[in-house]
């Protein structure tokens, strides 16, 4: 395993881009994924992807049919990256909207996005002259093959998320953990609200393209809830979940070249061992 | 003697509620510097809703809000209300009374001062030995304390708290109304309390408040709380 784990973090190794891209998203994801945790919203992190997934294959459909949203010049993954921000971003503004307005259980509006964007997803595949095994690839994310330009946006785009992260920490937690106390502390609370979901958008948008949303998800929720027994506070969370999300995913990367498994699935299913491993540890030490 | 004080609230036939719908309504309240009040009355009655009126969180549905410029309010809000799935510690819940200072730092971290306040805060409702601990796995009086530490470090102006006895037994409420009314004498702090819960109410706050059948009665504690008054207010 020590041989195989140098061997892909060697600059020279063919896939090391798809090795970097991993890393990034098995950090930054449980970052924000703490968030769709301890608001007890985990259903939107499924959600979510699901919709990114749905805008992509509609992008990847109107490019086979030769409709182009950039203009004649533009690449598959461009076409990918405007369909999946404009669907995540508008699914979250109407949740956003329906949440402010109370109407009805977030669990039921939630669960109908997911299954009409999961619905969505087969359709524009099914409809697409391109190839239906093609999109499925993509859609379930090429992580073995992502370009420089990729890793480029992926890196600018999840630095933006920790720096957001970091610096407005205090605001999201606070309006996340007491609604009540932040209205009686911020003028608008809603406003943070606004932030975190455009978080939670910029990181699924763009995680969706390159790792697919099974494994985004995976990232998102599998770190989190293995470090959250152990926590003894927000901080050491966010940074045991990061750590533990890196690991997780070099160690998914490594296990998958070995075995010539998928990563992505290799990642979770790696991510899942270690939370099972958790909450085994943490009941023999409660008893 | 009260007139002397500084008027801090003052709602004038003011109606609360949701969806332009009033749930209390004909609400004339005034609340001075230095007064403890107790806003009692059956659950459902529509207390919250006047206690977020007081806040300023619900604007009225009719009527006029005074408050004093530049008030502010540290809030208690009900205990059962925080999720135990948050891995906050005490001292993290106690910092977030800062966050509101602190929120031109960009992310830096809170400055020593405020550290030492929150210990200070802890210290002053008798908690300054949870510091360490989950916020979740402490028991409802510890839970209780950490949180009016909280708003004590918003420095406020008056302390709001919202049914911090409830699931107390007698000499636990007891316990707590002693130390709110050490921190209205001793410390000057004007206190408003939603409660419902009124036994040894008395001889602590300075007025009381019964809100039922969507109207707010308010009078000294000798006139609102003798026995037909309260037969009154629970009968059906």
């Amino acid at each position: 395993m020590i041989q195989t784990l140098r061997e892909i973090l060697a600059p020279e190794f063919l896939l090391h881009n798809s090795v970097v891209a991993s890393l990034l998203v098995g950090f930054v994801c449980p970052l924000v994924g703490m968030f769709f945790v301890l608001r007890r919203a985990v259903l939107l992190g499924v959600a979510l992807p699901q919709v990114s997934s749905a805008g992509v294959a509609l992008a990847f459909w109107l490019h086979a049919l030769g409709i182009h949203v950039l203009g004649h010049d533009e690449t598959e993954r461009g076409t990918a990256l405007v369909g999946s921000t404009a669907f995540t971003a508008v699914a979250l503004a109407a949740l956003a909207l329906s949440e402010r307005r109370g109407s009805g259980p977030v669990e039921g509006r939630t669960g109908a996005v997911y299954a009409v964007a999961a619905a969505l997803a087969v359709l524009f595949t099914a409809r697409n002259p391109s190839g239906e095994s093609h999109v499925t690839s993509l859609l379930k994310g090429e992580i073995v093959a992502v370009a420089d330009a990729d890793l480029r946006l992926l890196a600018v785009v999840y630095a933006a998320v920790i720096l957001l992260v970091a610096v407005f920490r205090r605001q999201l937690v606070l309006v996340s953990f007491d609604r009540n106390m932040a209205e009686t502390l911020m003028r608008r609370p809603w406003g943070w609200d606004l932030m975190l979901y455009g978080v939670f958008g910029l990181t699924i948008s763009i995680g969706v393209m390159i790792v697919g949303p099974l494994t985004l998800f995976g990232f998102l929720v599998l770190p989190v809830l293995a470090v959250r027994p152990w926590a003894s506070g927000l901080f050491s969370l966010a940074i045991a979940s990061s750590l533990l999300g890196g690991v997780t995913a070099l160690a998914g990367f490594a296990l998958a070249y070995r075995a010539d498994l998928p990563v992505g699935p290799t990642d979770v299913a790696v991510a899942f061992a270690v939370y099972v491993a958790s909450a085994g540890a943490r009941q023999v030490a409660r008893s | 003697m009260n007139s002397e004080r500084q008027l801090l609230i003052e709602l004038r036939d003011c109606a609360f509620g949701y969806g332009g719908s009033a749930v209390v309504e004909g609400v004339h309240f005034g609340l001075r510097r230095g007064d403890f009040i107790a806003v009692l009355g059956p659950n459902g009655g529509g207390k919250t809703t006047l206690l977020r009126g007081l806040l300023g969180v619900l604007k009225p549905v009719r009527g006029q809000v005074r408050r004093a410029d530049g008030l502010s309010f540290g809030y208690v809000p009900q205990r059962e209300g925080l999720d135990p799935v948050w891995p906050v510690s005490a001292m993290e819940v106690t910092l977030m009374g800062a966050y509101r200072r602190a929120r031109w730092r960009m992310g830096l971290p809170l400055p020593r001062a405020e550290r030492e306040r929150a210990v200070a805060c802890l210290a002053r409702v008798g908690a300054d030995g949870l510091r360490r601990r989950l916020f979740a796995e402490l028991s409802g009086g510890q839970k209780q304390r950490v949180l009016m530490a909280r708003a004590l470090m918003t420095q406020p102006d008056v302390l709001v708290l919202d049914e911090p006895a409830s699931g107390f037994d007698l000499p636990a409420q007891q316990e707590l109304l002693e130390l709110l009314h050490q921190m209205n004498k001793a410390d000057g702090l004007t206190i408003v309390m939603v409660s419902h819960h009124f036994a040894g109410l008395q001889p602590l706050v300075s007025a009381v408040s019964w809100v039922h059948k969507r109207r707010v009665e308010s009078g000294s504690p000798d006139r609102m709380l003798t026995p037909s008054k309260i037969q009154e207010v629970f009968s059906p």
